[in-house]
């Protein structure tokens, strides 16, 4: 399967695909965006399985990028990996169809947990 | 009206103690431990908040700290890091810690990306008053997280 990392962090993304592999995730295509706009993008020349994206980004921010996919007609599975999980934006990312939002900092357990349904 | 009651130095250790524990915790790292108060740290990054709550929240570091902190989140050796990984490193620790605070914070409200200076001047945060402050030692150097409340906030919040 082909998952997209988006984040404005290398560092970041350097870590949500190093928690892939620890989560038990490897042997899977790695692609990266660094930020919404590169996301969508992305998106339409890869056709990844999965997206993580981070909220908070320059040009187009995660709410916006996952916003934008489903106005275009995408089903692509979409999550969250995220600085803030409060409640309230929480409930923005469900409603805007995110399968989950797993918050910042993570371990390897919660992204085997939120991944599984989607990655098997 | 109800004042918010901003998180206190027990909350925001809980917090930074999270982030660190989880990427920056490898066999090679120390704990964090409480540490009096040094100068004013060369590399900082700040989040600012704005909504039901609005301010600031700062890490700061020395700059062996943040070249050690950059070294183990890339897993690249410091002599391999540019200023760019190590201002990376810094923005998504302010970026981490500045969101976990957000969420116990009144909303609904924005977190900015990260602004970070390295070995630059003091930070100066104008219309604004610390409100937490904790100082802590990592890898035997100075580490400082910092939540500054607005002053012009009208739901300013109370240090508990």
């Amino acid at each position: 399967m082909k998952i997209l990392v988006t984040d404005d962090s290398r560092v970041m993304r350097q870590i949500v695909v190093r928690t892939l592999r620890q989560a038990g995730f490897d042997g899977h295509d790695i692609v990266e965006a660094a930020d919404g706009r590169e996301g969508l993008a992305k998106v339409a020349d890869e056709q990844p399985d999965l997206v993580l994206s981070d909220w908070n980004m320059p040009e187009l921010d995660g709410l916006e990028f996952l916003r934008s996919l489903r106005a275009s007609g995408s089903t692509v599975p979409f999550g969250f990996v995220t600085s803030e999980g409060s409640p309230d934006m929480r409930e923005k990312a469900e409603q805007a169809g995110a399968l989950f939002l797993i918050a910042k900092p993570f371990s390897p357990e919660t992204f085997a947990e939120a991944l599984e349904p989607v990655l098997g | 009206m109800t004042t918010p009651v901003l998180p206190d130095t027990y909350d925001v250790e809980q917090i930074v103690g999270d982030v660190f524990g989880s990427f920056l915790g490898g066999d090679e790292a120390l704990p964090l431990l409480a540490a009096p108060s040094t100068g004013d740290p060369a590399v900082a990054a700040c989040v600012s908040i704005t909504g039901g709550w609005s301010g600031h929240v700062v890490f700061a570091c020395s700059l062996p700290a943040s070249r050690t902190a950059a070294a183990l989140l890339l897993l690249t050796p410091e002599d391999q890091l540019a200023d760019a990984d190590i201002a990376d490193a810094v923005g998504e620790l302010a970026n981490m810690i500045g969101g976990n605070i957000k969420s116990l914070l009144p909303g609904p409200s924005v977190l900015t990306l990260p602004l970070v200076n390295i070995g630059g001047a003091t930070l100066h945060l104008p219309s604004s008053a610390e409100a937490v402050r904790l100082d802590l030692t990592w890898q035997g150097e100075p580490v400082r997280v910092s939540v500054w409340a607005s002053t012009t906030d009208t739901q300013e919040g109370t240090a508990r």
